[in-house]
């Protein structure tokens, strides 16, 4: 048993590891690409991709508002912006990485998406988890304005 | 080796029986590969989960699991097995998890692992932190038994994180199912009960007897404890053991399995101690009169001692133990007691066993002593003394006990007529 035990810890060891460190060097390479195109974008670039604060920052001043005619010009595969709860995110990235799915996502490019996110609406009904919350924050361009 | 049968049957009823409720109420979801590696990992958490408060509940040693298991030692042999599985089935549940999410993008994979504000996943997280700390110190180092003792309640203890990771986490089956509600409600209860009972009210849940000290002999190698009943006293049978834990003395309220040394007939309850860690190396400094509590007398090591006309007791170390009770109780059988010990020395009540000796001509000892001898005790020695339909006894350290028992067996004796008993909870 003692050897079951050591075998199988450090199996899922090196497979929980190696599934991290691969995961941190494709997020790293794919925000890259994203800071690459982001240049052709209207929004500050001080707002960074990374930041995990909403988009009504006081910090900062320059964050830009979209009515939603606006969002729905960016509603296809390599153009992808949602409106979920007031803010607006641009997913474009983020679509292949989706655990529920590209479909679920690319259903809802240039719409509002807020009962979509609430409901994980192809599966059991659940929301999402606050983890899958913070990961959207990173995507966050702007707010909705009517 | 004992029948593990029985055993080996309740742990798959047990690890089972919360799969069989999910797929009434739930199901397979198998429309993906993702949703399949999900309901294998839920799978998994269930059967772990189940086997993790079955473990608790055998730490009760209640009479029903020790006829379950056969004995308690076996018990305790399978009390190890649950908990290790149960580690792996709950150390594979995140890991297939997180496969899940790379199976999809190595990205989402990645922010599932790194660290966020979830609670339920946090409290998943503990508790494997807690149950790989607490495994494999317990499984690979030598420890000394009151961090062992901290461990296991600790372990206790996160068995409740684990219910509420289970009942919260997103995407969790439980809180959709009646079934798995109902089922993991009554495993909480009853391992909150038990935990209660246990680490904090110290009770223990078979009967104890109250018992004083009456006289310590000791060396420096081992100490003859004797203890009198104050009211009632345990009932026992020659090789068998007795849990004792001090109550009122320079000790710690620590429980330790001791062999009984003594016969029916003593006027006291004698055990055989040999100085191997803190607490066995503190028993000299025990005063008369100090009040100890006795749970037993378990084990099943004697129990076939009437039936065989000639036997072989085979000895090692501090296995002699035993023996010398089942001395005491010869009549008629033809017995040859071979004793291994390190020197002459470390030799133990061998004043005991020498009257014994003098008084019944069918009662040999044979001193092993493996500081003048090259090699250990071997197969062919024991086979001197062996005469057919007899048995062979054997009792001492678990490597020892092993090897002798398998070399045997390839000679040709019959697993039926090898009695062993490893000390192993030492």
């Amino acid at each position: 048993m003692k050897k079951a035990v050591l075998a199988v810890t450090c199996i899922c060891l090196i497979i929980v590891g190696g599934i991290a460190v691969a995961g941190f060097w494709d997020k790293q390479q794919s925000e890259k690409k994203v800071k690459e195109t982001s240049s052709t974008s209207s929004y500050s670039q001080s707002t960074g991709i990374n930041n995990n604060v909403p988009a009504t920052n006081t910090n900062n001043t320059d964050i830009n508002s979209y009515t939603l005619a606006e969002v729905s010009k960016h509603s296809n595969k390599s153009d992808c912006w949602l409106a979920i709860n007031g803010n607006v995110y641009n997913v474009t990235s983020y679509i292949s990485d989706h655990p529920g799915g590209a479909s679920e996502i690319l259903d809802s490019c240039g719409t509002d998406a807020t009962t979509a996110f609430k409901t994980m609406n192809k599966g059991r009904g659940n929301t999402h988890s606050s983890s899958a919350n913070s990961l959207l924050q990173d995507y966050i361009i702007g707010s909705v304005t009517k | 080796m004992r029948n593990s049968l029985k055993p080996i049957a309740i742990t798959i009823l047990v690890a089972i029986t919360p799969i069989l409720l999910w797929l009434a109420s739930i199901g397979f979801a198998s429309s993906s590969v993702t949703e399949s590696i999900n309901s294998f990992a839920i799978i998994l958490a269930l059967a772990g989960f189940s086997l993790y408060g079955w473990n608790i509940f055998l730490s009760t040693r209640l009479k029903v699991f020790e006829n379950l298991y056969g004995g308690l030692l076996n018990l305790y042999k399978w009390h190890d097995i649950t908990g290790s599985l149960a580690f792996m089935l709950l150390l594979i549940h995140p890991t297939l998890i997180i496969i899940k999410y790379a199976n999809v993008s190595l990205i989402s994979a990645y922010q599932f692992i790194k660290p966020s504000v979830d609670f339920p996943k946090m409290a998943g997280i503990f508790v494997l932190c807690i149950m790989f700390i607490a495994v494999f110190l317990s499984l690979y180092f030598k420890i000394k038994h009151e961090l062992f003792i901290k461990l296991h309640i600790a372990m206790g203890l996160v068995f409740f994180l684990g219910a509420y990771h289970a009942l919260l986490m997103s995407g969790s089956d439980v809180k959709q199912s009646i079934p798995l509600l109902i089922y993991g409600t009554i495993w909480v209860a009853l391992a909150l009960v038990v935990m209660l009972y246990r680490s904090i009210f110290h009770k223990s849940f078979r009967k104890t007897y109250t018992y004083s000290v009456s006289r310590v002999s000791s060396n420096d190698i081992y100490t003859k404890l004797s203890l009198k009943a104050e009211r009632d006293s345990i009932k026992f049978s020659p090789g068998q053991f007795a849990f004792i834990k001090p109550v009122a003395s320079e000790l710690p309220r620590q429980s330790h399995p001791f062999s009984i040394v003594s016969s029916n007939s003593d006027s006291d309850l004698s055990f055989g101690i040999k100085k191997l860690g803190d607490f066995t190396s503190m028993v000299s400094r025990l005063r008369v009169g100090d009040v100890f509590e006795v749970e037993g007398a378990y084990g099943d090591f004697g129990s076939r001692f009437d039936k065989y006309q000639h036997q072989v007791w085979v000895a090692g170390g501090i296995g002699i133990t035993p023996f010398v009770a089942m001395a005491k109780a010869i009549t008629d059988q033809k017995v040859h007691l071979i004793y291994s010990v390190k020197s002459i020395r470390e030799a133990c009540f061998m004043d005991e066993l020498k009257s014994v000796a003098n008084t019944k001509p069918n009662f040999h000892i044979h001193i092993v002593d493996n500081s003048t001898r090259s090699s250990l005790l071997s197969t062919h020695e024991i086979m001197d003394f062996y005469a057919e339909n007899g048995a062979i006894w054997l009792c001492g350290p678990p490597k020892m006990v092993k090897t002798l028992s398998k070399s045997l067996r390839s000679r040709g004796i019959n697993e039926g007529n090898i009695i062993t008993e490893e000390f192993n909870l030492a």
